[in-house]
């Protein structure tokens, strides 16, 4: 081995040895964990979608409705291609006394016509394929209702006016949709049990698909066909266009959290790598004083360099590789139980975060030791020159690098540097006017405090830097955690206690009478009983829209959804008018509409507008008479649109009702679903303790990845720590040699790291508050009051986590003999 | 008599306009091949500059210099960097040994810049001829200072450099140890037969020597 491989070995290790070049590869190993989780994550995910889409469908092709599909649709598909029906609808399936409301798929023989059912005995137990269905009387049931209802293998479930024995467990069904009868739990019956169940009646809201597989003539046949307005044919292209939005927002979420990481490990890069050079500066004016040539020296310096990005880096990759396991929990919140193993080359993305690493921030302050003269053997001159612009363009350059190579899009990019930036200023301020404030405190304090406080005072910048990495860290661990339930919990208590917790939809017209009757037995004080009719939007003022007449794809996807109208000659206090009066009694019989303000954004249109709405195969036209606001926070039945009573009498209608029950009533819906097996029963209760479990779970998996900006933010303080590491050894030794006790020493270093950290979990507290308070004022329309005991606790956390880091990082320095630091 | 060193009007200033300083003198100074020299003068005179400058460490500010017959005022840093490492020795009052390095590395390291056969053999013999065979292995902060300074003194003999430069060399060692060293210095120059250019403030050290150069601000007094 020659020289200048033995001088990279050397540096390589001091990467254990050396307390600077140590914090360095902390920073690597942080920055590459961070970005290789968020990277090979997201690699698997968009493999998964990619090869799921021909399956995701389990056909080639569907034709789905929200009506039976009419017959003169499937005689006119061809021969040749294999078919299999599938209805899907919500039901509240019983167990016991245990109820929940489940996404029912029936299926037919032949399901799935493109990928394979998995099922297994029980949870925990081996997965197989089923080349089957279940058998009449039978249902399989997903992980998730088995868990909710505490089934046992061959339970006895009830099914609306059937019982069904469970006999396997679902893990995997390629179709699985994200509307919300595919992310209720899943349970799968065979399509000859539908009809003895009851649950479908007409006005149900169920879904018919028809599934459809053949080869590829026979498919673009399909795709020619026309279908009646109610009914659209899918194909893989519109697979699945909500999983890929769920997974770029939960990527958009961790790429954030992996780029803040980046950049503070970019910071203490820079701060270790600067002070390391300039210590190197002395080693290579002794090589180029036994007349090492400069290209040698710049060789060994790079070998080192790659050595240490591929040691962090590799072992921040396998951190990163053992981390990205724990967010599958986001891919199976997302549906996608099934991700395939992380491909060895993604990680490769997330090395090149050490690389550039090293070459922006740690390559420029090391090169330019290499420029160190002989001379300086001798003398102690021919300081540091940083290169001006050199290094400025190597750091920016690092950092584009840094962002694009984990930013998600272009708009990211530009947002996450602009935000960090504000989010900078913000907590840089904020630590100035505390610092300002607490500046007169110091004469008054004791001697050791005094010191440690004069400390902070006097190194203002370096102070405010270090609160500003600490504070980033802390702030987004406060946002997900604390900010998120007070806000959740503000959001809740905001309910009156009597907001109806009981939805009922798909009452039939004959059904009312009996279930106004079967709810005043049990006391329950139902609310009023709506009608609602569903129809399609086709023509606004006479000219036909579709989808496509509309460029944002929020209205375009409102208007492929079936509308639910009602009727009424009065409203609640929830509806506010905007433009217009409400009709009166001579409104009766005429055709027109009540419109609520969403409808007016989204069609731009206004009072005395025309919208023309398809009643299945009934076209009729309305006048918009006024527009309103709807309180959609009431949890009130409501509806966009409302037309008099006696216009819409003649077309086909259910009912629904919403009410308070309270939890030790709860049994009584058992013995309301047995005796009207056609109604769905919507629990809220259990349904937002459904959604919070998933934004628990959700917010598991971020906190996961943002634990890595704060990890961030503590390497920064210490690459700080260690950047000021000898002149305060000489300080210290200096204080030692003129008399002060070990122990006001300690106490000096305390004071200092403890206000330190309390200032940088105050800023960051602060932060998240006023962000609280801004989340709460103008979304949540809440009260916030400010957290004091959260603004405390953060403070003290800081004063603790700085305090643990200063010890770590001082101890041998107030435990060395003053008068060999000063001989060193 | 042929010339280790020959320095011709050699100055050296700093700064520039009202703010120059002139650190040395026009000096002319010729060393023979083989010769012991002293350059001795109060702090602050000079001694290290015009070492330096000798060595080919820092450029004059005027004059020329040459060295084992290379005219160091035509040559890049490059150019000079590999005439110190096949003909040129140091030792210094600070030792100047890479941390990082052992003891047998830092020597080796002379060996190879100055591009000898077997590197390791010549280090480890150097490094048995100051005594410390057994502290091959050793990394600098593991050895006492006249330890060091006996690797530093291996580091500089390894080569068969045809001078040595010298810079205090006892200054951080007490008595009896910088004696020992001075010893061997000696011992080996006189074993090589090389120059040796030493900068001291001790008179009787200097006595060692075969001729003194006494420097006063900046000014060579004896030549």
């Amino acid at each position: 081995m020659n020289w200048r491989l033995r001088w990279a070995r050397h540096h390589l290790a001091a990467l254990i040895r050396d307390s600077e070049l140590r914090v360095l590869g902390l920073a690597l190993v942080c920055a590459v964990s961070a970005s290789s989780a968020v990277q090979l994550f997201g690699d698997r995910v968009a493999r998964a979608i990619a090869a799921q889409s021909g399956e995701s469908l389990g056909a080639d092709l569907i034709i789905s409705s929200r009506m039976p599909i009419d017959e003169s649709v499937i005689s006119a598909l061809g021969n040749d291609l294999r078919i299999a029906n599938t209805i899907h609808l919500p039901s509240v399936i019983w167990y016991g006394d245990n109820n929940h409301l489940a996404g029912l798929k029936a299926v037919e023989a032949g399901y799935p016509l493109k990928g394979e059912l998995r099922t297994a005995a029980a949870p925990l137990h081996e997965e197989s394929v089923s080349h089957q269905i279940p058998e009449p009387g039978t249902a399989w049931v997903d992980a998730q209702l088995w868990s909710e209802l505490r089934l046992q293998p061959n339970a006895t479930i009830e099914v609306g006016a059937i019982t069904l024995q469970v006999t396997r467990l679902l893990t995997y069904e390629p179709d699985r949709g994200s509307g919300f009868v595919d992310i209720a739990p899943r349970l799968l019956i065979n399509m000859q049990d539908l009809s003895a169940s009851q649950l479908l009646q007409p006005g149900s809201r169920a879904q018919y698909r028809v599934l459809i597989s053949g080869d590829e003539n026979a498919l673009d046949a399909v795709k020619a066909l026309e279908f009646p307005p109610d009914t659209q044919l899918v194909t893989p292209a519109d697979a699945r266009p909500e999983i890929r939005s769920a997974v770029s927002r939960a990527e958009s979420f961790l790429a954030l959290a992996s780029m803040t990481a980046s950049l503070l490990g970019a910071i203490a890069v820079a701060l270790c790598a600067h002070q390391y050079g300039q210590r190197l500066r002395a080693d290579v004016a002794l090589l180029r004083c036994l007349g090492a040539p400069r290209r040698d020296i710049m060789t060994a310096l790079l070998i080192s360099l790659l050595a240490m990005a591929s040691v962090a880096g590799g072992i921040g990759a396998a951190i990163g590789w053992g981390v990205q396991y724990l967010l599958q929990d986001l891919a199976q919140l997302m549906l996608m139980p099934e991700l395939p193993a992380p491909h060895p080359l993604a990680l490769a993305q997330s090395w090149s975060i050490a690389l550039i690493l090293l070459a922006g921030f740690a390559l420029p302050p090391l090169l330019s030791a290499t420029r160190a003269a002989p001379i300086v053997v001798l003398r102690n001159e021919n300081a540091d020159r940083r290169g001006g612009w050199a290094w400025q363009i190597a750091a920016i350059a690092g950092l584009i690098g840094l962002l694009a190579v984990q930013a998600p899009s272009l708009e990211m990019l530009a947002a996450v540097m602009v935000g960090q930036a504000l989010t900078a200023g913000l907590l840089a301020l904020l630590s100035l006017g505390i610092l300002l404030a607490i500046r007169p405190l110091r004469h008054g304090a004791l001697r050791g405090w005094r010191l440690g406080l004069g400390n902070l005072l006097r190194r203002t910048g370096l102070t405010i830097a270090q609160c500003m990495a600490l504070g980033l860290g802390l702030l987004a661990l406060l946002l997900l955690t604390v900010v998120r339930h007070d806000l959740l919990e503000g959001w809740q208590n905001k309910l009156p206690a009597d907001t109806p917790n009981q939805f009922l939809i798909n009452i039939q017209t004959d059904q009312v009478q009996a279930l106004q009757a079967f709810l005043a037995e049990r006391g329950v004080a139902a609310q009023r009983i709506w009608p609602m009719a569903r129809a399609r939007l086709v023509a606004v003022n006479g000219e036909a829209v579709d989808a496509d007449s509309f460029d944002d794809p929020e209205t375009q996807r409102w208007i492929n959804r079936d509308f639910n109208l009602s009727w009424a000659d009065d409203i609640g206090p929830d509806n506010r008018m905007i433009e217009g009066q409400w009709w009166g009694p001579d409104a009766h019989g005429q055709a027109l509409l009540s419109a609520e303000v969403y409808v007016q954004e989204r069609l731009g249109v206004g009072i005395g507008d025309t919208l023309s709405l398809d009643f299945a195969g009934d076209v009729r036209s309305f006048t918009i008479h006024h527009l309103r606001e709807v309180d959609w926070e009431s949890f009130q039945p409501n509806f966009f649109l409302l037309t008099p009573p006696g216009v819409l009498d003649d077309v086909p209608a259910t009912w629904l009702t919403s009410f308070y029950l309270p939890p030790e009533q709860r049994g009584e819906m058992r013995t309301l679903s047995q005796q009207f097996p056609g109604i769905t029963v919507l629990d809220l209760d259990a349904l937002m303790d459904q959604v919070r479990t998933i934004m628990q779970r959700i917010v598991g998996a971020l906190e996961m990845v943002f634990i890595f900006t704060v990890a961030a933010g503590l390497i920064v303080l210490l690459a700080a720590m260690e950047a000021g590491r000898h002149e305060r050894s000489r300080e210290i030794a200096l204080m030692r040699t003129l008399g002060a006790s070990r122990r006001e020493v300690r106490q000096a270093l305390l004071s200092e790291f403890a206000a330190l950290g309390a200032l940088s979990g105050l800023v960051a507290a602060l932060c998240a508050q006023a962000v609280g308070w801004v989340l709460a004022a103008q979304v949540f329309e809440i009260p916030y009051a400010i957290r004091w005991l959260t603004i405390a606790g953060s403070a003290v956390a800081g004063a603790v986590l700085v305090c643990a880091l200063a010890w770590l990082s001082l101890r041998p320095v107030t435990n060395t003999p003053p008068d060999r630091i000063l001989r060193d | 008599m042929s010339l280790a060193i020959q320095a011709e009007n050699v100055e050296k200033s700093v700064g520039s306009g009202s703010n120059r300083i002139q650190i040395l003198n026009a000096t002319n100074v010729e060393i023979a091949t083989g010769e012991t020299v002293a350059i001795l003068g109060r702090s602050g005179a000079g001694k290290t500059t015009l070492l330096s400058l000798l060595a080919g460490l820092d450029q004059p500010s005027a004059g020329r210099i040459v060295l084992d017959g290379h005219d160091l005022s035509s040559l890049d840093e490059e150019q000079r960097a590999r005439v110190r490492a096949g003909r040129v020795g140091f030792v210094f009052q600070s030792f100047q040994l890479l941390s990082g390095f052992t003891a047998l590395e830092n020597v080796r390291l002379s060996a190879e810049l100055a591009g000898l056969d077997d590197p390791r053999a010549r280090a480890v013999a150097a490094l048995q001829q100051v005594e410390l065979g057994h502290r091959l292995e050793h990394l600098p902060r593991q050895l006492s200072g006249g330890e060091k300074q006996r690797v530093a003194l291996a580091r500089a003999f390894v080569s068969n450099p045809a001078i040595l430069f010298a810079d205090e060399p006892t200054g951080n060692l007490d008595g009896a140890t910088g004696a020992h060293i001075i010893e061997l210095m000696f011992g080996l120059n006189a074993q090589a037969g090389t120059t040796l250019i030493l900068v001291t403030h001790d008179e009787s050290l200097a006595a060692r020597c075969q001729r003194q150069l006494r420097l006063r601000d900046g000014q060579l007094l004896t030549a």
